[in-house]
């Protein structure tokens, strides 16, 4: 069924737009290693940029990956496969190329930074990392629940949304906001437990998701 | 829809739903589906495959005819019956978004017959169809029928199933 889907919605000029938004994000951050001439002060930089651009960026390339999950062509699959079936494939398929995508990016950027300081930089920013994927997580699983075909053109607003809250998140250091929506960017999420907690929120986002993808009138 | 009826849907079973535009067809065909849930009464279902051909056939655009049959016999792990794709002329060399409505129509139900539904649901099924099409279209779904599938076609043409369904509803 994955198979099926990466086939049906991430036709070849899809996915020529997805690697043209990768790129977007990986060469993004290029231009501001110049600014730097000491390396360790570029390192701490560019590493630093590199996770603000993705914190940016990437709430754009989730909703591109997970806006065409309510095509009309999908309907005859529900009556065949059970929605139940179908919400998981879909859901597994936008996880798998959001990983794909989040992955190629982050290896690109921290490969260009090794090549350049000739440092080792991986494991000092993995954790950040793992706090950025967690969040495309939760915001794809909010996108799969929220995106509906017949009004997807103000889809663009989730992301935006999300933007916006990242940065009133940042500034507004309160755990119970937090706890409402883990946001990666928040300072709490720097906390030990925070990137187990956006994990078993992402599944509970998931798990509603799912009751409404199964109950809901289409 | 405000017509209350009981309905007991076996295998074999040949439900031909008609009526006038707006009686409530398709919602019918979507509470069987459980795409949409009555205001009253109920509708209980066993888990079983259901094959539905939507009233306005709806493809994924961007992928070859032959490539998007080959997914399908994959997932649905059943082949497209050569003798529909031939009776119909299926153009198999063409992109999906290159077909006329009638030839979109030809593949929707082409796919709809894949992989052995147990209960196939044609929303009209004729719609695009030259009469050529029509015909071959009804004596095929007589065939399968023989062979133990069960149908629930809602039609603005009753007269090609006319002495074959086994239940009508008029709404």
């Amino acid at each position: 069924m994955i198979y099926a889907l990466i086939m049906f919605q991430f036709h070849p000029r899809k996915i020529v737009i997805l690697h043209l938004i990768m790129l977007v994000i990986i060469i993004s951050i290029i231009p501001m290693m110049f600014n730097y001439g000491n390396e360790d002060f570029m390192r701490i930089e560019y590493s630093r940029l590199s996770i603000e651009t993705s914190f940016l960026l990437i709430p754009f390339l989730t909703l591109f990956i997970t806006m065409d999950h309510n095509t009309p062509y999908l309907r005859p699959f529900d009556a065949y496969f059970g929605r139940s079936k179908m919400f998981f494939s879909k859901w597994l398929t936008s996880v798998l190329m959001y990983t794909y995508a989040f992955l190629i990016i982050i290896v690109i950027q921290e490969s260009i930074l090794t090549l350049w300081t000739h440092e080792n930089v991986y494991n000092v920013i993995v954790s950040s990392y793992l706090r950025g994927h967690a969040d495309g997580l939760i915001l794809l699983t909010l996108c799969q629940m929220i995106i509906k075909d017949r009004h997807k053109t103000i889809s663009l607003l989730i992301p935006v949304i999300w933007i916006v809250l990242s940065m009133v998140f940042d500034d507004i250091r309160s755990p119970i906001l937090y706890y409402l929506l883990p946001i990666g960017k928040s300072v709490f999420s720097t906390y030990q437990l925070a990137y187990p907690y956006q994990l078993c929120y992402s599944v509970l986002v998931m798990i509603l998701a799912h009751q409404k993808s199964v109950w809901e009138t289409i | 829809m405000n017509k209350r009826f009981d309905l007991d849907i076996d295998q074999k079973d040949f439900v031909l739903v008609s009526g006038d535009n707006g009686t409530g067809k398709t919602t019918f065909i979507q509470l069987v589906l459980g795409y949409t849930r009555p205001d009253v009464g109920s509708v209980e279902m066993k888990k079983i495959k259901i094959g539905f051909l939507p009233e306005k056939a709806m493809l994924p655009m961007f992928i070859q005819v032959s490539d998007y049959l080959k997914t399908m016999a994959r997932i649905k792990k059943g082949k497209a019956d050569d003798f529909l794709i031939h009776a119909l002329q299926v153009p198999m060399l063409h992109g999906i978004h290159e077909l006329s409505k009638g030839n979109l129509q030809k593949l929707a139900i082409v796919s709809t017959f894949m992989g052995n539904p147990e209960l196939v649901i044609l929303d009209e099924p004729f719609s695009g169809l030259d009469q050529e099409s029509q015909v071959i279209l009804s004596d095929y779904i007589k065939m399968k029928q023989k062979e133990g599938m069960s149908f629930i076609i809602s039609t603005h043409r009753p007269e090609y199933f006319q002495g074959f369904a086994n239940k009508t509803i008029d709404l």
